[in-house]
């Protein structure tokens, strides 16, 4: 197990060192110097030298080989590619270029909001996409089956930031349930423990606390989570179905076992494994929406801070939380691979 | 082939979407960019659509709105096609540490969801419509990449592809006149499904504002900037929102009944 585990996170560093080289090259695909792009136009020819001087950006991209010739090997490794590595090991993701913070900082303060966010709609599209598909399988051609593909149809297709609205102009506008964005509506104090609201006010013991934080997730959550659950629903009831087909299905019915037991003790077990695939991969689906969702209901996390950098230009933002969210993916992924064991345990041994 | 007449919905209203896009200035008299009267006017106070903001047709924004909502999608999804199709291939015929080195650089890049790596761009080159179709273009290509490799390895594997080999046929041979005509159909199929994410990522891209020139008629722009209305002029944001989303569904249910053919 634990070879296995060591095996994983060693093939994990050509991915990781692959995220970081595709983001380096982005970087260098965009037009204009970024020293110029960080003190303006006007700046004097001096000061622009000197930030160049700071980025590295008057060193090679990747190996100098002129270097190499004269023998000096520090000089042939001192590269743009290098220097950023390093950076990204000290956990320096840059500052930002309009306002002068450190990204990495930032970052770490406002991922909360986003983790809890993301883990809610995953949490939520399991809970309601795994029961939909299985009994989709289970009652196929049904008119439970049809309506679930129908509406997992509609949820793979309808926009988020659409469907965000339009529960806005719902349960905000014209019913008046739900606060239409943020995390805590204006005069409730949550004592930050773990910056998760939900946990915190748990933790304080804060009824109404947890309440108004239910009340902010609720439609984030849903926009965010429709369509993970949809694709979760469609590769459950496919999964299901060539699993159900299996002789060893037939056994099992042919020996009497109630169908509840078959369903879920003989066949759930190994349809499960594409589904906690498809899960890792949503996770991914889920991060980019965050920044949609985010933006549409003002939620304080990366994705909206990433969203207004876009907007801003701020490349270090941009490039710091997609770093981020990519590594995030990775982990998670990581997990996914590892849980295969416990599902499969022959997997262990291939 | 129970849902027949589900399928002919789909072509139909695909049909007429493509079809408004090309005769918008037969069906609707009005200029897209300039005001006509008083600005979120009712659809019932100025048929068909009513007034936005700013005081124009709402109906004629809606149909000229089709051409560039269709049209970047498809320009966008023509780059993520050529540019997939030519890298896979190539990583497919001429293997080895070729082959390696791209599905490393594809797995790790499609660690960066593709509507990230489009915003990365996007961020760098600036709003506007040209950077919208590059940046879904180019996001869409890691993961057609993967798919298309796979497509064109199981054709290198049928006995033909190895006649071929032990014909002489070159490379290039191999690849031009055997595996991407025999791919061809599977690819298609591919490129419809990617056209659904590539509609969603642009209209996605455009109602984030990240279009530029909000005058431009676009739906998902469009629904951008109607959303500040929400509560006087909800059809602002109801029509282009139906719009984007049933063309999805639309291409989405085709693909799957291609597919399941």
């Amino acid at each position: 197990m634990t070879r296995y585990i060591i095996r994983r996170l060693i093939a994990l560093i050509p991915t990781l060192l692959g995220v970081v080289f595709v983001i380096f090259m982005f970087q260098r695909l965009i037009p204009g110097d970024p020293a110029v792009a960080m003190l303006g136009e006007h700046a004097a020819q001096e000061n622009v030298e000197r930030i160049r001087e700071q980025l590295g950006l008057n060193r090679p991209a990747f190996l100098d080989l002129d270097a190499l010739r004269e023998g000096d090997f520090a000089g042939f490794v001192d590269s743009q590619f290098i220097r950023y590595l390093d950076r990204l090991l000290h956990a320096d993701l840059g500052k930002s270029i309009h306002r002068r913070i450190p990204v990495a900082e930032t970052l770490a303060l406002r991922f909360p909001a986003t983790i809890e966010l993301a883990m809610l709609s995953m949490f939520i599209a399991v809970l309601v996409g795994v029961p939909a598909g299985i009994a989709s399988a289970a009652r196929r051609n049904s008119v439970l089956d049809s309506v679930s593909m129908a509406g997992s149809l509609i949820g793979v297709s309808m926009p988020i930031f659409w469907l965000g609205l339009m529960m806005i102009m719902l349960f905000s506008v014209t019913l008046q349930w739900l606060p239409s964005g943020g995390r805590a509506s204006p005069g409730i104090e949550i004592e930050t423990i773990t910056n998760f609201y939900i946990i915190d006010s748990i933790l304080a013991g804060n009824m109404e606390a947890l309440v108004d934080a239910l009340k902010h997730l609720f439609m984030p959550v849903v926009a965010l989570a429709t369509i993970p659950m949809a694709i979760i629903t469609r590769m459950t009831r496919s999964s299901m179905l060539d699993v159900l087909q299996e002789d060893y299905i037939r056994t099992a019915h042919a020996k009497g076992a109630l169908e509840r037991v078959v369903l879920f003790k003989h066949a759930l077990k190994n349809a499960f494994l594409p589904v906690i695939t498809i899960i890792g991969i949503q996770i991914g689906t889920l991060l980019a929406g965050a920044v949609l969702t985010e933006t549409i209901f003002s939620w304080p996390g990366i994705g909206r801070w990433i969203y207004d950098a876009i907007l801003a230009r701020d490349y270090p933002i941009v490039q710091g939380g997609t770093m981020l969210i990519a590594f995030v993916f990775i982990f998670t992924n990581l997990l996914v691979d590892i849980s295969y064991v416990f599902l499969d345990p022959r997997i262990q041994h291939e | 082939m129970r849902l027949h007449g589900l399928k002919i919905l789909c072509i139909l209203w695909l049909g007429a979407m493509v079809l408004m896009a090309l005769i918008a200035p037969i069906i609707t008299s009005a200029d897209p960019y300039i005001p006509i009267g008083n600005p979120l006017q009712a659809p019932q106070d100025h048929p068909p659509l009513g007034t936005d903001a700013l005081g124009r047709d709402f109906f004629a924004r809606v149909a000229y709105g089709a051409r560039l909502s269709l049209s970047i999608p498809l320009l966008a999804t023509l780059i993520t096609v050529f540019i997939g199709t030519s890298v896979s291939l190539t990583a497919v015929v001429v293997g080895g540490s070729s082959d390696r080195l791209i599905l490393a650089l594809t797995n790790a890049a499609l660690a960066i969801p593709g509507l990230l790596l489009a915003m990365l761009l996007v961020a760098g080159f600036g709003p506007g419509i040209p950077t919208v179709v590059i940046a879904v273009g180019l996001g869409g290509i890691p993961g057609f990449v993967r798919l298309s490799r796979s497509i064109f390895l199981g054709i290198k594997e049928m006995g033909y592809i190895n006649a071929a080999y032990a014909l002489g046929a070159s490379r290039q041979r191999i690849a031009l006149s055997h595996l991407l005509p025999n791919a061809a159909p599977q690819l298609f199929s591919l490129a419809t499904t990617h056209f659904a994410w590539a509609f969603m990522g642009t209209t996605t891209l455009t109602f984030l504002g990240l279009s530029g020139d909000p005058s431009v008629p676009e739906w998902g722009a469009m629904l951008n900037s109607g959303r500040m209305h929400l509560i006087q002029a909800p059809w602002l944001t109801i029509i282009p929102g139906i719009l984007i989303s049933m063309t999805i569904l639309t291409i989405h249910y085709l693909g799957e009944n291609y597919a399941d053919k």
